[in-house]
């Protein structure tokens, strides 16, 4: 028995390093190219482990030259005033359809979650046309609208599982004090969402952090380019900076896995709560 | 009161007249490629700087696209009626623009012109921008597909001389064949996605005396003997390269050839530096694009030009910044390729590159793609038809005729439409 | 009923906001598009086509190879990720040393943004340069290099690799949840009636878990078919346009080729078959449900 408990708990092991290596090494490869000068990026054979580690990589990432720093701001801009609308949006509607019964609420809500149906290449041409007409182009704004379409859904969505998770009585106790409706929801039921909110905002801003089509679409000017697309200012006509790249690429992750490390448990929470009852 | 009312009636006068200063001054939009290199940035503010200073009511504004966006990029803002002023575009992309009326001639221009003249370009980077007999650009910087870089190790270690480069197909077949065993090749070709592999197969159409397309780029001649025969040698020399050619990209083959896994590689010239970064210790040179028996080495060029939108308000402006940006002083400094300019590009060579001579020479006899406004699916076409031969799923007959067939459909449906 | 009413208002006035917004920036484009679906469109003219424009479409063989791809992009991708989410949460379940910290790096790919990801398993299958090559030929595994990216009969297999990997963390974590939740009561029950571990996870186990793997397979499903970033930064569609699928196909023909109507086409039917594919999905789920 003692045995056949000792192989167990090696098997897990074995598992546990085999999950490990298989998430990681891609992660290695792109840290492994970032310390990496040009001479040993790409060798025959390959090797992990830089001879001659240099920082200098992310020293370029930074230096004269290099818009990255300006890329940064503005996908932080961008994300976060995303984010911000959204939460806005999303905290009046996902109560509402949480909490309030009206005549089509199921109807809309199923409307809702049609808008996730489609690929985001369907709607671009026509908003392409929208933001031309409204002389958007090139604007940041063109991309927080843009945003707008699928991530108002995802988070109405999201949030709606953090009210749902609130125990009604504690409205109810409200609304028979004389409370409003609207009061019950201002001051008994927000405060007690708010880790939804924070897990709904990360998740939100998570999505925005690393959009790529309607950046790359909607954008010219360099000095109003994000993240996903500056990055490939690293890739010339003719040859590629890996080791630039990588670097950047590492520093583009960064934020948003320290945002998950903190919101993790929130958000998976409100992810199988919203996938359930949604 | 009246003091006041005369104080503002000057203010009035002072805001009035400043206003209409300001409306004298033009903008220029200017839209370029991203260029990595600190230094040519800083060429290039220099550069407008010294511009500014010659016409100081013309102000010059920069938007810079990576390669892998900038022809969307250019096509959707013109399409939208919103184009900048003045741009480069690739070659191959002159007539598209030309014929979508996004871009003017220039012929009355030049014709004014002092500075620029004709026999000071390269002359297929100047036959580049023609399009129907006008002229639709300025060539800005040029490159030749393709030459042949070699890895001197790799002849001395199979008992070839390293100062004798192979010079006709069948040599560099042969030395290729020599340098073939085990993880190392004799050469790297390349499908990829780009158009370089059309630069590579149209540069051993042209040494084999055929072409792309007829004189007057109205009919497909791939099918003739001298494309058959080009492609059955490029089909020959997958016998010496690493398996996956066919989507490889000429950089994946770049990186065989600095790590050592290739002893030959084709590209151009600019590739120098990236040799140099990527295999500091390699002992390598350059030699002629090989050439058939019978033939010429003639390689196919590459670059781009510059042009003025039909759209641009301010076209006599924007003719005199293209007018100082290609040239020969102004030129030799802001372009990363060789300067389009002859006299700019010798100085170039000969101050930033090795072996000046052979890529000037190559540079002088290059031949340039077919002029078609709808190239990019004519070029399509061609690397499908690349594609099957490579797999084996056409012979290099079948595959060329068929692209034949489908090109001269293209060509029939452009221009009968039109 | 008064009081109803007033309930009515204030629920119309809540989600009035996501409403507008839903209206105007998908509902509407979306209309756009079945409209331009109908169109002959590209930089310079507009030519009406009217059903002739989907007949063309299902005579195009491009159609049919882009709706195969996607199929089996999607499929094997989605099987994958549940399987491996399955086996993943399985072993995350389990007490052992530096189990909180692995739970941390399994989401690491999930959350990275898709670009990034297909560069760097760029890197990975390089054929004569990569890592992964190397490996498996130092391992004995293969003899020859494989051209991953590089041929047609791979390629779209390479991305397939990829997107497991990108997106399996997502399965993981509500598997995980919904193992949680197995009432740990059935383990017991199970286990005095002298089921042994297999039986227990087929009996207690996976019936526990059907609604969330019932509802993870869905959303997965759904993004998997419309996810654009890795396919189209690793292989662009290529080699020979082997590797496209619905939404690179759609993004390539509207901004690479302007055509816009025939985009719009294929924008229609990638919708149109979701849509009917989840509706029957969520049928035969109930349905199942109510026969259990």
């Amino acid at each position: 028995m003692i045995k056949r408990q000792k192989t167990g708990k090696i098997t897990i092991y074995l598992f546990a390093v085999l999950l490990a290596i298989f998430v990681l090494f891609p992660f290695v490869v792109m840290i492994s190219m970032s310390l990496k000068a040009p001479d040993e990026q790409f060798t025959s054979p390959p090797y992990l482990i830089p001879k001659r580690p240099t920082l200098n990589n992310y020293l370029q990432v930074f230096g004269q030259g290099s818009m990255f720093a300006q890329y940064f701001i503005n996908s932080l801009l961008v994300a976060s005033i995303s984010t911000l609308i959204v939460l806005g949006v999303a905290i009046f509607s996902s109560y509402g359809y949480a909490r309030i019964n009206f005549p089509g609420k199921n109807i809309l809500f199923v409307l809702l979650l049609l808008s996730q149906l489609f690929p985001l290449a369907a709607i671009i041409v026509p908003l392409y046309r929208i933001m031309g007409n409204l002389k958007l182009i090139d604007t940041y704004l063109s991309l927080i609208i843009s945003y707008l379409t699928f991530s108002v859904p995802v988070g109405v969505w999201l949030l709606r599982s953090f009210f749902l998770g609130v125990p009604r009585e504690l409205e109810e106790a409200a609304l028979i004090d004389g409370c409003t409706r609207f009061q019950a929801f201002w001051r008994i039921v927000i405060p007690l969402v708010r880790p939804g909110m924070g897990a709904t905002s990360a998740y939100v801003f998570f999505l925005t952090w690393q959009e790529f089509m309607f950046a790359l679409t909607f954008i010219n000017s360099e000095s109003k380019r994000t993240l996903p697309v500056g990055i490939f200012d690293f890739v010339g006509q003719y040859e590629t900076n890996w080791g630039n790249l990588m670097a950047a690429s590492i520093l583009v992750c960064i934020p948003v896995f320290v945002i998950f490390f903190f919101i993790q448990k929130q958000l998976v929470g409100g992810l199988t709560e919203g996938a359930i009852k949604g | 009161m009246k003091k006041q009312f005369l104080l503002g009636l000057v203010l009035l006068l002072v805001v009035c007249l400043s206003g209409v200063a300001f409306a004298q001054e033009v903008t220029l939009k200017v839209w370029l490629m991203k260029q990595a290199e600190v230094e040519l940035i800083k060429a290039q503010e220099e550069a407008l700087a010294e511009f500014q200073k010659l016409y100081p009511d013309i102000n010059v504004e920069f938007t810079v696209f990576p390669y892998n966006e900038y022809r969307d990029k250019l096509l959707i803002a013109a399409a939208a009626g919103n184009p900048p002023d003045v741009s480069v575009v690739d070659q191959i992309w002159n007539p598209e623009f030309a014929a979508a009326g996004f871009i003017m001639p220039l012929d009355d221009y030049v014709a004014q012109s002092p500075n620029v003249k004709k026999e000071d370009y390269f002359s297929g980077a100047w036959e580049s921008a023609i399009f129907q007999g006008k002229l639709y650009g300025i060539p800005f910087d040029v490159g030749v597909w393709a030459l042949n870089y070699y890895n001197k190790d790799f002849f001395r270690n199979v008992g070839l001389d390293p100062e004798q480069p192979p010079v006709t197909w069948d040599e560099f077949y042969e030395m290729g064949s020599k340098m073939t065993s085990g993880e190392q090749w004799g050469t790297a070709l390349y499908v990829g996605a780009g158009d370089a592999v059309q630069c590579i197969t149209d540069a051993l159409i042209f040494s084999n005396g055929g072409s792309v397309l007829d004189q007057n780029f109205r009919k497909c001649t791939l099918d003739q003997p001298p494309a058959v025969e080009a492609l059955k040698y490029f089909k020959k020399l997958q016998g010496i390269n690493p398996p996956g050619e066919v989507a490889r990209t000429e950089e994946d083959s770049f990186q065989l050839f600095t790590a050592g896994k290739v002893g030959m590689f084709w590209y151009g010239e600019w590739g120098q530096d990236t040799v140099n970064a990527r295999a500091p210790e390699m002992d390598w040179a350059l030699a002629n694009f090989p050439r058939p028996a019978e033939g010429e080495s003639i390689g196919t060029f590459g670059g781009w030009n510059m042009v003025i939108y039909q759209n641009a308000s301010q076209k006599d402006a924007a003719w005199k910044f293209v007018e100082f940006w290609t040239s020969k002083e102004i030129n030799e400094k802001v372009s990363s390729l060789t300067p389009a300019n002859i006299e700019a590009a010798q100085a170039f060579l000969n101050q930033k590159r090795r072996f000046p001579e052979i890529i000037f020479q190559q540079l002088a006899t290059a031949l340039y793609r077919p002029i078609f406004p709808r190239y990019p699916d004519l070029a399509e076409i061609q690397r499908n038809a690349t594609t099957h031969i490579l797999l084996d799923q056409k012979s290099v007959e079948e595959a060329l005729k068929d692209a034949t067939r489908e090109i001269d459909t293209l060509l029939d449906e452009y221009y009968t439409t039109r | 009923m008064l009081h109803n009413k007033k309930e009515w208002i204030s629920g119309y006035f809540f989600i009035l906001p996501s409403l507008i917004l839903l209206i105007v920036l998908v509902f509407y484009p979306l209309f756009m598009t079945f409209i331009y679906s109908f169109y002959d469109m590209s930089l310079v003219s507009t030519r009406y086509l009217g059903w002739e424009a989907y007949q063309k479409l299902f005579q195009n063989p491009m159609f049919s190879l882009i709706f195969k791809n996607s199929l089996t992009w999607t499929i094997l991708v989605v099987f994958f990720q549940c399987l491996l989410g399955l086996g993943s949460a399985l072993v995350l379940k389990q007490t052992f040393i530096g189990n909180t910290f692995l739970r941390g790096l399994v989401i690491l790919p999930w959350v990275m943004p898709g670009v990034i990801a297909g560069m760097a398993w760029r890197l990975i299958y390089h054929p004569q340069l990569g890592l992964l090559n190397h490996y498996l030929q130092v391992l004995g595994i293969v003899d020859q290099p494989l051209t991953w990216l590089s041929s047609p009969t791979m390629a779209l297999y390479a991305v397939i690799l990829a997107a497991i990997w990108k997106g399996f963390p997502f399965s993981t974590i509500m598997y995980l949840a919904g193992l949680q939740g197995v009432p740990l009561e059935l383990y017991e029950a199970a286990e005095i009636d002298g089921a042994n571990e297999t039986s227990k996870f087929f009996h207690v186990t996976l019936p526990s878990m059907r609604p969330v793997i019932i509802v993870t397979l869905l959303l997965t499903f759904i993004w998997t078919f419309n996810y654009f970033e890795l396919v189209y930064v690793m292989t662009g569609g290529g080699p020979a346009e082997s590797s496209h699928i619905f939404p690179t196909y759609i993004y390539d023909l509207a901004f690479k080729r302007f055509r816009f109507g025939d985009a719009s086409r294929f924008a229609v039917v990638d919708f149109l078959f979701l849509l009917i594919f989840s509706l029957f999905y969520v049928r035969l789920s109930f349905k199942s449900e109510e026969s259990a």
